[in-house]
C-alpha cells in the first residue's frame, strides 16, 4: 500500500476512531440506567450540541449522495430539498417547547407516548411505533450501504462490503449502548462540523476547478439546456405542481419524524429548544453547497448510470490531494452515522416504550425498560444489517410506504394540542385511513395531479379524524383540558413579565 | 385563607379556560393578551407568506435564470433567499419571547 492510499483510507480510519472516543466519553454526561437519561440526555442537552443533532440527524447519506445527485439529474427540482428545510423546522417552534413541557410532567421521552396518552389508546401508541421502525429499518440500511460503499472505496477494495458497512455500525453501536443519548449528541457535533467543512469546501471547489467560477458554471448549464434551472420545467422531471406539493408535505412532515420530534424532551430547558430552531436555517444553508456540487457534475459527467455517485464519482476521478480525498470519504462516514446513530436510538427507545411496555409487559421496572432499550439497539442494528448485506429483499421502498404514515401524525398532534373535541375513534380512523391512502397512491396508483401522495393523505386523515371526532364523544373532557393546559407555559417569561401576561403560546 | 384563594382561582382559571367556541378548538392560553395574540399571528404570516413564494404559484414570478445573483440562478438564489426570512422571523419571534436574541 503506497502512501497516497494509507492517507486516503488514514483520515477516515482516524475519524472513526475519535468518533468512538466522543461518543464513549460523553457517557458521564447523563445517567445511563435510565430511560430519562439513556433515551432523553436527562433533558439536559445545550444549545450546541442539540442544534448539531438536529443538523446532523437530517443530514444523512442522502445530503451527499441524493442531494447532488438530484442537482445533477434532476436540475432545479432539487431546489425543494432547500425549501423544505428552511421551512420545515418551523412547526417545531408550536409543537417542540409544548411536547418539552410536557415531557416534563409526564416522564415522556418518545413521540408516541405523549398521542397515545391524550388520545387515552395503547393501539395508537403500538401503531405508531410500528410505522415508526417501518420506516427506521430501511432508513438506517440505505446508511450502512452507504457507509459500506464509503469505506470499501476509500480501502482502494482491500475492505470487503460487507466489513466496510459493518466497522462503522459497530463503532454506532458502541458508543450509543455505552452513553445513549449523549453519545448521539456529542458524536453528531464531530460529524456536524465535520459535514459543514466538507459541504462548504467541495461545493464552493468544484465550481471553481471546473468552470472557474459558480456563476460561469451555472451559465454553461443555462446554455446547453436553459429548462433545467427552471422549476417545473419539463427538463427536470418534475412539473410544478408536483414540485410545490414536495415542498409543502415535506414542510408539515419534517418534525413528524420520530427521531427529531423526540428530541424536543432532550433540551435543558425551552429556551435553548426555541434558540436552537431559530438558527436552525443557518444549518440548512449546507443545501446550497451540496446541490452546487451536483451541478458541478452537469456538464463534466455526463451520463452517470446512478446519479447518487455523482459526488464519489467526482471526488475519486478528480486527481486531488489524497487528504482531500480522505477526508471527503470521513466527512460521508460522519453524515451517513449522524443520522443512522440517531435512527437506531429512536427505533431501540420507540420499541421499548411504545410496543413493549404497551403491548408486551406493562410492569416493566424503569432499569429493565433501559436494558430492553439497550437490546434493541443490538437486534435494530443486526435486522438492518441482514438487509443491507445479506438478504436480497428490496426494502427501501419500505420507507416511502412508512414515511407516508408518519406524516399522518400531524393532524393528530394538532388535535392533541388544541383541540378538545378530538377523539381516539377519530385519531385512529384518521391515521388508518390517511396511512392508506398515501401508501395507495405510492405504490398501486398515479396520485392525482401528480401531487405527493402525503398531499391526499393529509386531506383524507384531516378530515376522517375532524368528522370521526365530531361523530364520538371525548371520554373524559378535563384530562383532554389538563392536558392542553399542561402543555403551556405556567408562568411568564422573565424578560416579558412586565405586562403581567403569559408569553410564548401560539 | 391564601389556600382558599388560590382554589377559587384555580376554579376560575378552569372555568374561564378559553373554549370559546362549541367547536372546542383553543389556540392561546387565556393569559395570552390581545397583543400578543397579534404579534403571533404575524410571525405565522410572515412564515406562510414566505412559503407561499417558493411555491405554486407565488415563485411564478421569480421562476428564472437571469439574472444570476451570487453566482446563482435567480431561482435558486430566491430559495435560499427564503431560508433567510425564515431565519430573520424566528429571530424576531425569539427576541419578542425573551427580550434579546441570545440571551
Amino acid at each position: 500500500m503506497d502512501t497516497e492510499s494509507l492517507i486516503v483510507l488514514g483520515v477516515p480510519a482516524a475519524y472513526l476512531l475519535v468518533a468512538l472516543a466522543v461518543g464513549v466519553g460523553s457517557r458521564g454526561k447523563a445517567e445511563q440506567n435510565t430511560t430519562e437519561g439513556f433515551i432523553a440526555g436527562d433533558r439536559a442537552l445545550g444549545l450546541v450540541v442539540l442544534y448539531f443533532v438536529m443538523g446532523a440527524s437530517i443530514m444523512s447519506a442522502f445530503a451527499f449522495l441524493g442531494g447532488p445527485g438530484w442537482a445533477y439529474s434532476r436540475g432545479s427540482a432539487a431546489f425543494y430539498i432547500l425549501a423544505y428545510t428552511g421551512f420545515g423546522m418551523v412547526l417545531w417552534y408550536v409543537f417542540g417547547p409544548k411536547a418539552a413541557r410536557l415531557g416534563r410532567k409526564y416522564g415522556y421521552v418518545t413521540q408516541a407516548e405523549l398521542v397515545a396518552d391524550r388520545y387515552d389508546s395503547n393501539l395508537l401508541a403500538a401503531l405508531m411505533a410500528v410505522a415508526s421502525i417501518g420506516a427506521f429499518i430501511p432508513y438506517t440500511v440505505l446508511q450502512m450501504k452507504g457507509v459500506g460503499l464509503i469505506l470499501s472505496q476509500a480501502s482502494g477494495g482491500l475492505l470487503p462490503f460487507w466489513l466496510a458497512a459493518l466497522i462503522p455500525f459497530v463503532v454506532i453501536v458502541a458508543y450509543v449502548l455505552s452513553s445513549g443519548m449523549m453519545g448521539v449528541g456529542w458524536s453528531n457535533v464531530l460529524q456536524g462540523v465535520m459535514m459543514l467543512a466538507l459541504a462548504w469546501g467541495l461545493g464552493v471547489y468544484l465550481p471553481i476547478e471546473l468552470y472557474g467560477g459558480i456563476g460561469p458554471m451555472f451559465r454553461q448549464i443555462a446554455a446547453e439546456n436553459p429548462g433545467f434551472l427552471v422549476i417545473g420545467d419539463p427538463a427536470t422531471g418534475m412539473p410544478m405542481l408536483q414540485y410545490s406539493s414536495y415542498v409543502v408535505v415535506s414542510v408539515l412532515g419534517f418534525v413528524m419524524w420520530p427521531h427529531l420530534f423526540m428530541r424536543a424532551y432532550t433540551a435543558n430547558s425551552e429556551r435553548t429548544l426555541k434558540r436552537t430552531i431559530a438558527i436552525y436555517p443557518t444549518f440548512g444553508f449546507i443545501m446550497i453547497p451540496i446541490l452546487l456540487i451536483g451541478f458541478a457534475g452537469v456538464l463534466y459527467v455526463p451520463d452517470l448510470p446512478n446519479p447518487d455517485n455523482i459526488l464519489p464519482y467526482m471526488v475519486t476521478t478528480l486527481e486531488l490531494n489524497p487528504w482531500i480525498v480522505g477526508f471527503f470519504f470521513a466527512g460521508g462516514l460522519a453524515a451517513a452515522m449522524s443520522s443512522a446513530d440517531s435512527i437506531i436510538h429512536a427505533a431501540a427507545s420507540v420499541f421499548t416504550r411504545d410496543f413493549y411496555r404497551r403491548v408486551i409487559d406493562s410492569d416493566a421496572s424503569d432499569r429493565t425498560q433501559t436494558r430492553i432499550t439497550q437490546a434493541a439497539v443490538v437486534g435494530v442494528t443486526a435486522v438492518a444489517y441482514y438487509f443491507a448485506v445479506a438478504s436480497e429483499v428490496e426494502i427501501v421502498q419500505l420507507l416511502a410506504g412508512a414515511y407516508g404514515a408518519i406524516i399522518q401524525f400531524l393532524p393528530l398532534m394538532v388535535g392533541a394540542f388544541f383541540w378538545v373535541r378530538a377523539t381516539r375513534e377519530g385519531a385512529i380512523a384518521g391515521l388508518v385511513a390517511g396511512s392508506a391512502v398515501t401508501v395507495y397512491y405510492t405504490f398501486f396508483a398515479p396520485s392525482p395531479y401528480e401531487l405527493h401522495a402525503g398531499a391526499w393523505g393529509l386531506l383524507v386523515t384531516t378530515v376522517v379524524f375532524a368528522v370521526g371526532s365530531l361523530a364520538t364523544e371525548v371520554d373524559d373532557v378535563e384530562s383532554a383540558r389538563r392536558f392542553i393546559r399542561d402543555s403551556r407555559p405556567d408562568r411568564p417569561a422573565p424578560s416579558r413579565s412586565t405586562d403581567g401576561s403569559a408569553p410564548a403560546d401560539d | 385563607m391564601v389556600e382558599e384563594t388560590r382554589e377559587k382561582t384555580e376554579a376560575q382559571a378552569t372555568r374561564t379556560e378559553a373554549f370559546p367556541s362549541s367547536t372546542g378548538w383553543t389556540f392561546f392560553s387565556e393569559r395570552t393578551t390581545r397583543a400578543q395574540r397579534r404579534r403571533y399571528l404575524a410571525h405565522a404570516l410572515v412564515y406562510a407568506l414566505g412559503l407561499s413564494l417558493v411555491v405554486w404559484p407565488g415563485v411564478l414570478p421569480f421562476n428564472r435564470v437571469e439574472p444570476l445573483v451570487l453566482g446563482l440562478p435567480f431561482v435558486f438564489f430566491w430559495t435560499a433567499a427564503s431560508l433567510v426570512i425564515v431565519l430573520v422571523n424566528s429571530l424576531l419571534l425569539y427576541r419578542f419571547e425573551y427580550g434579546s436574541f441570545l440571551g
